[in-house]
Order: structure tokens, then C-alpha cells, then sequence
């Protein structure tokens, strides 16, 4: 027995070193996990107040449209213009006397005919309240709900970049981390904002394409239209009609390309600097 | 000697184990306070942008500001331990109009005015004009969070399209 005390006695330099390491893995373990928590935790606030913050825009942007008042001219200038009503109140006369909106077809636009004013309105005032957003694609549109069921109005922005994959000849040092972990370069193309009128057949079509977008920031309201259907034999008005209008936003950086769209049968709108100036160009 | 062997005295032996223990006590304090400011800088941040967003939802409450008296009445409701400053600024429909707002552009006159003014006291839609100057002070020497929305006014004869801008700094 005292031989064997004698043995640990000799050896306990070597058991405090040991314990020492081992105290050293457990602290250098517990650091590196901090240290991960630490690093990410600043990203995810970030993103959950930019989160919060697109959430809030979109409400805002659908509310502007509800109560905003539209010129009765091309000159979107309301201070100026002799004319001008509510906007939503244009759109449901529309609907009211035709069943759609505006007089051309659904995904078209005539910046020279009056009975396309309420779509021409409705086209900018969401453009122009989208414009601080760059770095956001949006769609908007008005889905009838009662049968037949079908969109009567549909606009689409849609941002193309260039994408690179990073090379890792480059010098920069960066650039060759990024090449190694895979992060793509997206670079805005020439005149990189395409703005879309479109009359897509089903809303599977629309799903399929928003739908590579794993972040969307919507806000949705139903609203009561009414449609006159009257000829000159029979006179019958369509009451209650649940028109759904949808405003949604994602990240542009999502790759939805024109060609993607060519199943939502859309047609570019093309603003020129002259107001009055609008063309379209099939995609 | 030979029951002695590795037995180099009471100081030789704890020596080369302090050095471990002294070192994985630097890397975890270290760390832990790099952890500590991390979440305290970033709590902050979301503490005031929070609070940004809750200020937006107080003056956004009714769709349409109605006039410069509602407008003040919801500035007034605001609670937040944070300074802070909101006004409206026109919105442009034509999109090719749009240009942001610069530090050198936050004057009497970019700042909308609701239609119902009298001579001498036009009526601007912003929450706290006098603290205009320093609100241009903030924004040169402080992180400020900015936040925008599209909103309406009514004036005389329409609704008009406009910007509010919210901004919040410690």
C-alpha cells in the first residue's frame, strides 16, 4: 500500500499536465462554439429587421393604391391635371363597364387611348412607389375568385443581372476565397429593369415562377367588384364579385429570367422619357 | 532516485500545467467578451430599428393623413427612449422623377405642406420641425436608421402619393 502511494507521488507532475490539456480542449471547444454563435448573430438581426421592414413596405405600398387619386390624363402629374379620381374607383369602373381592365388586351398598354387610364395609372403608381426598392422584383394583380375564375390585371417587374462565377485566377484575395466557397457575382446588365403587363392562364403558371424565390414579402385584399353584363335584350348586373389583389415582393437577386416568364404570356412595357411615349415589346 | 523519477519539485511540476490553463482562460475570456459586445451592439441595432418600425406603425395607422393637426396628434403618441424625427416628403408618379433624399435637401421646402395652410404658419407635415437642424447634425456624425414608405395625404381637391420618412438615432 505505501509502495503504491509512493508511485502516484512520483507521478503527478505528468496527471496536472494532462488535466491542464484536457481543460484546454473543453475551454477551446466552448470558445469556437461562442465564437460561431457570435458571428451569426449579427446576420440574422440584420435580417430579421430588413425582414420586419419589406413586410411593412408591402402593406404600405398596397394601401397607397387603395387610397391614392389618379389624374385623368397621361401626365401623372396631380397637381396640374384638371381631372382626377380615386384610383380604385377608375379600375372598378372599368371592370364595372367591360369586365376588365382598361380597353386593350390584358397584357397590353395604349398610353395614347383614354379607356386605358386606370391601367396606365395603376402601372406607375406601383412603379413609382417601388422605385426606392431597386433591389426588389415585385408582381402585382387582380384575381377574380368567382367562377370563371381568372386574373384581370397583372404586372410584373423583373431584374436581370449577369451572373459570374468567381475564377480563381484572380488576384484579389477575396475574389479567390469567394471562388473556393462557391459565392456567385451578380452584376446588374445593361438597362437591367424590365417592367411586364401579363395575362398568365392559370395561377399554377404564376406559383411555378414566384416560387423560386424562397423569400416573398406579400400582402394581400379581396375586394367587391361589380360587372355589368347588360345588352340591349337583358339587363343583368353581376354583384359581389371577389376580385383578390395581391402585391408581392422578393429579392431580385432571384433568378427569374424573361424566359421564365414566357408561360405568363407577358409583354414589356417600355416607358420612354416622353410620358406620353409608351411602347410595348413582345418578350 | 528512483522512487523521484519525473518528480522535478513542486514549481517544476505545476509550472508546464499553468501555462495551459493560462492560455485556454485568455482564449475563452476572449472570446466570451467578443460574444458579449457582439450581442450587445446587435441588440441595440434591433432595439432601435424595432423601434423604427413600431413609430412607422403609430403614424401609418390611418391610410390617408388627413391634415397637419391629425399627423402632429400621432407624432405625439410615439414613446421611445431612442431620438427621433418624422416628416412627408411629395411622391412623384412619374418614376423617372425620383431622386433620393440628400442631408442638403432636408429643407423647409422639400417638406410637404398640407393644402389647409394659413399665410404666415404653413402647414408642414413633419413631427418635430424645429429639430430639423439637429436631424441634419445626426445625420452627418451618427448611424441614423432610415426607414421610407409610400403613404397618401389628402389635399384640397385629391390624395396625393407621398414619402414618410422615419428616422431614429441614439
Amino acid at each position: 500500500m505505501i509502495m503504491k502511494i509512493t508511485r502516484i507521488k512520483t507521478r503527478k507532475g505528468q496527471a496536472a499536465i494532462t488535466d491542464a490539456l484536457f481543460f484546454l480542449v473543453i475551454i477551446v471547444t466552448l470558445s469556437v462554439l461562442m465564437f460561431r454563435y457570435s458571428s451569426t448573430y449579427g446576420s440574422r438581426i440584420e435580417q430579421a429587421s430588413s425582414d420586419l421592414y419589406y413586410k411593412e413596405y408591402t402593406n404600405s405600398v398596397l394601401k397607397t393604391i387603395f387610397y391614392v387619386s389618379a389624374p385623368l390624363d397621361f401626365d401623372l402629374n396631380l397637381e396640374k391635371t384638371k381631372q382626377n379620381d380615386y384610383l380604385m374607383a377608375l379600375v372598378k369602373q372599368d371592370y364595372y363597364a367591360h369586365g376588365k381592365l382598361g380597353f386593350s388586351d390584358m397584357n397590353d398598354l395604349d398610353a395614347d387611348n383614354y379607356l386605358d387610364i386606370a391601367k396606365y395609372n395603376l402601372f406607375h403608381t406601383i412603379k413609382a412607389t417601388m422605385r426606392p426598392l431597386e433591389s426588389q422584383d415585385y408582381l402585382f394583380y387582380l384575381y377574380r375568385n368567382k367562377s370563371p375564375e381568372g386574373f384581370v390585371y397583372f404586372t410584373i417587374k423583373n431584374t436581370e443581372f449577369v451572373i459570374q462565377e468567381q475564377e480563381g485566377s484572380n488576384t484579389d484575395r477575396q475574389s479567390r476565397v469567394d471562388a473556393v466557397r462557391g459565392v456567385k457575382d451578380y452584376r446588374l446588365a445593361e438597362n437591367p429593369y424590365h417592367y411586364y403587363l401579363c395575362a398568365p392562364e392559370s395561377y399554377e403558371d404564376v406559383r411555378s415562377v414566384v416560387s423560386k424565390s424562397s423569400k416573398i414579402f406579400s400582402s394581400s385584399i379581396p375586394l367587391a367588384f361589380t360587372h355589368n353584363k347588360s345588352t340591349y335584350e337583358e339587363l343583368s348586373i353581376e354583384e359581389d364579385i371577389v376580385i383578390t389583389s395581391t402585391f408581392a415582393m422578393w429579392p431580385a437577386t432571384v433568378d427569374i429570367n424573361s424566359e421564365s416568364l414566357i408561360k405568363l404570356n407577358c409583354k414589356e412595357v417600355v416607358a420612354s422619357t416622353s410620358l406620353n411615349g409608351i411602347e410595348n415589346n413582345q418578350t | 532516485m528512483k522512487n523521484k523519477k519525473g518528480y522535478i519539485g513542486a514549481i517544476g511540476d505545476d509550472l508546464p500545467s499553468l501555462i495551459p490553463i493560462f492560455v485556454g482562460l485568455t482564449i475563452f475570456f476572449a472570446v466570451f467578451l467578443n460574444t458579449y459586445n457582439v450581442y450587445r451592439n446587435n441588440t441595440d441595432l434591433y432595439s432601435l430599428r424595432n423601434d423604427a418600425i413600431n413609430i412607422s406603425g403609430i403614424i401609418k395607422e390611418n391610410p390617408i393623413i388627413s391634415d397637419q393637426n391629425q399627423f402632429i396628434k400621432t407624432c405625439q403618441r410615439v414613446k421611445t427612449k431612442y431620438n427621433w424625427n418624422a416628416f412627408v416628403t411629395p411622391l412623384d408618379l412619374n418614376s423617372h422623377n425620383y431622386k433620393g433624399l440628400t442631408v442638403g435637401d432636408l429643407d423647409d421646402e422639400n417638406i410637404m405642406k398640407h393644402w389647409a395652410e394659413t399665410g404666415t404658419n404653413p402647414r408642414k407635415l413633419i413631427c418635430n420641425s424645429e429639430g430639423l437642424e439637429e436631424l441634419k447634425n445626426a445625420l452627418l456624425t451618427k448611424d441614423v436608421t432610415v426607414y421610407k414608405y409610400p403613404i397618401t395625404v389628402q389635399q384640397q381637391f385629391y390624395v396625393e402619393p407621398a414619402w414618410l420618412y422615419i428616422l431614429v438615432w441614439k
